[in-house]
Order: C-alpha cells, then sequence, then structure tokens
C-alpha cells in the first residue's frame, strides 16, 4: 500500500514565516503561496505593498510546481532553450519562483512566489521550504 | 485612511431589504486594503471558531476589490471549498453586502431567480465585507461547513478586528 505526505497548516505557517522572513530581510514586499500536490491552495499571503496579480502570478507558479513536480525555473530554461511549443502547456507558467515540495522522493506540494525579480522570488520560495528540514 | 493598527470601528453590513429588495441602508465607499496584520488576526479568529466547534473550513481575505490577500485551509477541509471561500469573499467585497444577501433573495423566489445570473455573485453566505472607518477594506469569505456554521466563523474573524 502507498502511504502519502500531507502538508498540514501548521507546516504551512511555517514556510510561510520563513518565506516572509526572508522578504522582509531584504524589504521585498512579494506574495507567497502553498499549494498542495493537486495545486490546490492551502495557504496564501499577500504582503503589504505587493500588487493583486502577484497574488494570482504566485498562485499560477505555485500550479506549475505542484502538478508538474518541477520548478518553474525549469520550464523557463526549456522554452528559453528553444522549445517554444511549450507555451501551449495548459496550466504551466514558466516564470521562475515556484519550486515543488519534495519529501522522501515524493512531491507533496509547491511554492509559488512573486513580487521581486524572479530569481528572488525563488530565493524566498527555497528559504520557505528550507523550513520543513 | 488606513491605519494598520486596528482600532477603528468595524460591522459588518447588514442591509434592509423589505420594501425593495436591493436597496441597501448605506452605501459605504471602498477604502485602501486591510492591513496583512489585521487579515491574520481576523483568520485566526475564524478558524478557533471553526476549530472549537470541529469544523474543518477554508477562509479567505480579499481586498476591496476582490483580489486574494490572505488565505488558510485547515487540516482536513474539503477541496471544493477553496475556491468557494475565496468567492464568497469577492462577492461581499465586489457587490458591498453579505453574501448571504444573495441567497435570502433567491430563496424567496421566481422573482429573484436572475440573480442567479449576476456575474460574480457567489448566492450562498459565508462571505462579509469587512469595514474600517466607515469604509470597505476587504472581505473574509468562509466555507467548509453548513452555511450557518460558515457565517458564524466569519462572523467570529470580524469580531476579532473589533477589539
Amino acid at each position: 500500500m502507498k502511504t502519502r505526505q500531507m502538508l498540514t497548516l501548521e507546516d504551512c505557517k511555517k514556510i510561510s514565516a520563513a518565506a516572509e522572513a526572508e522578504a522582509n530581510k531584504n524589504n521585498w514586499n512579494v506574495c507567497i503561496a502553498i499549494l498542495d500536490d493537486g495545486g490546490h491552495l492551502l495557504h496564501l499571503v499577500r504582503m503589504d505593498g505587493a500588487t493583486p496579480a502577484n497574488s494570482r502570478i504566485a498562485v499560477a507558479k505555485g500550479v506549475t510546481s505542484a502538478e508538474t513536480r518541477r520548478s518553474t525555473a525549469m520550464w523557463e530554461e526549456r522554452i528559453k532553450g528553444g522549445r517554444h511549443s511549450m507555451l501551449r502547456m495548459p496550466n504551466v507558467t514558466p516564470v521562475q519562483g515556484g519550486l515543488p515540495i519534495v519529501i522522501e522522493g515524493q512531491c507533496i506540494g509547491a511554492v509559488g512566489v512573486s513580487g521581486v525579480q524572479s530569481h528572488e522570488d525563488e530565493q524566498i520560495a527555497a528559504a520557505g521550504i528550507k523550513a520543513l528540514d | 485612511m488606513f491605519m494598520s493598527s486596528v482600532r477603528a470601528v468595524l460591522g459588518v453590513i447588514f442591509i434592509a431589504f423589505a420594501a425593495s429588495a436591493m436597496a441597501q441602508q448605506a452605501v459605504l465607499p471602498y477604502g485602501a486594503a486591510i492591513s496583512l496584520d489585521a487579515a491574520k488576526k481576523a483568520v485566526a479568529a475564524a478558524a478557533g471558531e471553526a476549530r472549537k466547534n470541529g469544523w474543518f473550513m477554508a477562509i479567505a481575505v480579499t481586498d476591496p476589490n476582490g483580489h486574494l490577500l490572505y488565505f488558510e485551509r485547515m487540516d482536513n477541509t474539503q477541496i471544493g471549498s477553496v475556491n468557494i471561500a475565496i468567492r464568497k469573499a469577492q462577492t461581499a467585497a465586489q457587490f458591498k453586502r453579505p453574501s448571504k444577501v444573495f441567497q435570502d433573495l433567491i430563496a424567496k423566489g421566481d422573482s429573484f431567480t436572475y440573480l442567479l445570473g449576476l456575474e460574480g455573485a457567489m448566492p450562498v453566505q459565508g462571505g462579509l465585507p469587512m469595514v474600517m472607518d466607515g469604509k470597505i477594506v476587504g472581505a473574509i469569505g468562509v466555507s467548509g461547513a453548513t452555511g450557518d456554521q460558515d457565517s458564524q466563523c466569519a462572523m467570529a474573524g470580524l469580531e476579532a478586528l473589533k477589539k
């Protein structure tokens, strides 16, 4: 029988707090979305000063990573590498800033961040996921 | 005027719809978005109310435009409630009234079924506008249990902002 790990609300709050701390440290105002392994929203925080678009984009990046089990940066790189047909993939937002949460080789969800430069968004997402260690 | 420390007067807009169904007592203006801290405080209270009663809820707070500001889903909450909670909050923000107003009107009968065609209006209770200094600063939407229970939690969220 397969077992399935799931993020609890407590896990989400831990991830979000760490991500918010990383953003605050750098004076960045971002939106941080955490999703389950089906790409459904578990937790979202839009920091004061972040835009409405950031909410939408953070979720979109998170959905991409949760459903494909890959970082959104990977998708961005593939398209940049010339596979433009990947732009037609459904529900894929190929912009860095979304990371899957992988526990014991299993993707149990994802974090999507939007608000600053893409590599900085990813830095925040990574800091959040690190809180689970 | 927006302040991060919430000491302002907060309340639910209650709408009287006796004679003219959609008539409002007061049409409040939109204000600046509620702060993240205040949103978290409201959701913590709403989630506390749910936990106390053994209910599993998805709770959303949007800004006055209906864009998501804060969201949390309690463990064991049905996935279907994720979007419903958000849409209830959007309804309350974008129509400046509790989502229950639409539910009650549609329940009155055929002359109100047209409300089902109102784009963006979810006619299910559990969505309430958040009012501060006489202005709408956002909305809270709760989904997961019965409509009455969802409303009870949303109300608890608003109560927390009065303190």
